[in-house]
């Protein structure tokens, strides 16, 4: 089971990755785009840290961010879940509890007091 | 040596001028081409046979607006970098060619009235800043074709202000007083309304931004006029029948509200009198009616009210308070209205608003100045590349000198893609909003973005990207990205670069 969970990550809404930039002037409906390229070929640290795991690379040396990169991809190997998917419907497994890790039966009353807060249709 | 021109090729109106030794005040002086003390409509007539162009090509239009009216083209710069050709009474023609035909009536007019050595042709020339890359090719093209050769293209509000500021006795003094001074210039002429916000930096007159809307020009103003004067006759003769009207009517109400126009900027009253303006036997069919100059400013608020917000639109873009600007040059046609005067006093008070005396002939002047002077263009902004760590990646450095007639500058650099795994590298290329605040946190502005398409499968940091910067004479920054892997090239383009004009040298001309 992952112990760290992300921290921060990138917001995806309406398809479109938004940079975390503060220095391009945000317009409501500019469609912006974040970049991944750098002019240093050793620059680790600018790469997800899933992918460096994916490729074996320097994985163990990680940034903060990468590590939450490495961690949110990650399965748990109990249940074979991502952490999105037990922060959304709990987990009951003895090891997870008092890890700050909601049960399912706690995930389920939260999800349903968002549909009531925020309407059936609302994407949760 | 034969000497450069200066070209404003305007939207409504075009002119030539040159600096030559006067010998009577034993200094330099401007020289611009008129007729009848007025800059030439920029019109042709295609009669069949020779182009007509200038006023005698106006004296026909019976309509207004900017565009193609039977068989007559009024702006023809609108249609450069179009795609499609100009339908001239059903005739097709390309845009380069109108152009070129007014291009060599100016020359041809400027050659007839100078005597010097006989030669032009070298120009620098006046675009506005709205004036896409394609269009400014197009343009050089048909300045070929009229035997003119684009020494340079200037921005016109920047012409303008240089024109305004070399004019004046104490040129050096106030270049001294102005630096790192922000100055504003407000250029709203028969077509298009730009603005531009500068900086004398360090011996630099510096764009640090430019807005344009070509949607509220003097043709705009025309239009109203003529509805006004419309519905007051209508008012006076309700059975009137404007589908009636006269053959050439048109063409001489359209004068008639023009002058009736420029009179309203002096007096408070103007006639507007067309006889036999409509085939009927009544007294409908003489216009006369009395324009009252509150009746002209209601029936143009919007106009205004939307060419002042720009001020406001292209401060806030900048960061910059009304009270830090230290004067606004007032320039263009539109300014002789009263009401826009007014609506620049209330906005920079008395002190701070500037009006020019030679609005017609200023931008000229001031393209032939840049071109006496060997002022030579400079890229006000770096042109960066957004880095994978939101810090910025210098490719063309502020303050290189921009390619003249010709001639093209390239910077090339090697990127690597962080994150390959979508089969894509992202580039955004941007500026700081103001030029010398280029640091982490300095805001900037984006120029383009580029998308390349990589080996998806491959290590990060393995594929190398070249990317290579162009900018050409045309002043469009071509940017060429190759992923050596993929083997995949893309290309985007920049046409809204910011310039500098290097006057130190000028300074010490004058």
């Amino acid at each position: 089971m992952p112990r760290d969970l992300p921290s921060r990550l990138d917001t995806a809404k309406d398809g479109i990755v938004q940079s975390h930039n503060p220095q391009i002037a945000e317009a409501k409906g500019q469609v912006r785009i974040r970049s991944n390229v750098c002019k240093d070929p050793n620059a680790w640290h600018l790469v997800p840290g899933d992918e460096l795991k994916r490729h074996n690379l320097h994985y163990h040396n990680l940034t903060s961010k990468q590590h939450d990169e490495l961690m949110y991809y990650d399965s748990c190997s109990i249940c074979c879940r991502r952490i999105y998917e037990i922060d959304e419907d709990g987990c009951d497994h003895p090891i997870c509890q008092g890890q700050g890790i909601p049960s399912s039966a706690d995930a389920a009353r939260r999800k349903s007091r968002y549909v009531d807060n925020n309407g059936a249709n609302s994407d949760s | 040596m034969a000497a450069t021109f200066g070209l404003d090729f305007g939207t409504t109106n075009s002119l030539a001028t040159v600096i030559h030794f006067d010998n009577e005040s034993g200094r330099f002086t401007p020289r611009s081409f008129v007729q009848d003390g007025k800059p030439h409509p920029s019109v042709v007539w295609y009669p069949g046979g020779e182009p007509i162009v200038g006023h005698r090509a106006l004296a026909q239009l019976s309509d207004l607006g900017l565009g193609v009216f039977g068989d007559i083209v009024r702006s023809p710069k609108m249609f450069l970098g179009s795609p499609t050709g100009i339908y001239v009474d059903g005739i097709s023609h390309q845009a380069v060619d109108v152009v070129a035909d007014v291009l060599s009536y100016l020359r041809k007019d400027a050659l007839g009235q100078w005597h010097g050595d006989n030669s032009f042709n070298r120009a620098v020339i006046t675009i506005p800043v709205t004036m896409r890359g394609p269009a400014r090719a197009e343009l050089r093209q048909a300045a070929l074709k009229a035997g003119i050769h684009i020494h340079q293209f200037v921005h016109e509000p920047l012409a303008a202000l240089y024109g305004y500021l070399r004019s004046r006795t104490d040129f050096q003094q106030e270049l001294s007083n102005l630096e790192r001074r922000l100055v504003l210039v407000f250029d709203w002429g028969g077509g298009t309304l730009d603005l531009t916000l500068c900086q004398l930096r360090d011996g630099v007159l510096t764009q640090i931004l430019n807005v344009g809307d070509g949607e509220v020009g003097g043709d705009q103003f025309d239009l109203c006029m003529r509805r006004l004067v419309r519905k007051k006759h209508e008012d006076q003769h309700p059975n009137s029948d404007w589908s009636r009207l006269q053959p050439t009517a048109d063409a001489r109400l359209i004068h008639a509200c023009e002058d009736a126009k420029i009179i309203l900027s002096r007096r408070d009253v103007a006639p507007v009198v067309v006889r036999d303006l409509l085939a009927s036997s009544g007294h409908e069919k003489d216009l006369y009616v009395q324009i009252t100059r509150s009746e002209l400013e209601d029936s143009v608020q919007d106009l205004i009210s939307r060419g002042l917000c720009k001020i406001d639109t292209l401060l806030d873009r900048a960061s910059v308070h009304r009270g830090e600007v230290e004067f606004c040059l007032a320039t263009g046609g539109m300014v002789s209205m009263p009401a826009i005067r007014k609506g620049l006093r209330d906005i920079f008070g008395i002190n701070r608003l500037r009006l020019v005396d030679n609005p017609a002939s200023v931008i000229s002047e001031g393209a032939a100045w840049i071109a006496h002077d060997g002022v030579g263009l400079q890229l006000a902004k770096p042109i960066e590349i957004l880095h994978a760590d939101d810090s910025y990646v210098e490719v063309i450095p502020a303050g290189t000198d921009l390619p003249l007639g010709g001639k093209a500058i390239s910077c090339k650099i090697d990127m690597y893609c962080v994150d390959p795994s979508d089969g894509f590298a992202k580039f955004l290329f941007a500026r700081p909003t103001w030029p010398g605040r280029a640091s982490h946190g300095d805001s900037r502005e984006p120029y383009t973005h580029l998308t390349l398409p990589v080996h998806s499968r491959s290590k990060p940091l393995l594929e190398r990207l070249q990317v290579e910067v162009a900018i050409d004479d045309n002043l469009i920054a071509q940017i060429r990205a190759r992923s050596l892997m993929r083997n995949a090239t893309r290309q985007a383009f920049i046409h809204d670069l910011e310039f500098g004009l290097s006057v130190l040298g000028a300074i010490n001309a004058a």
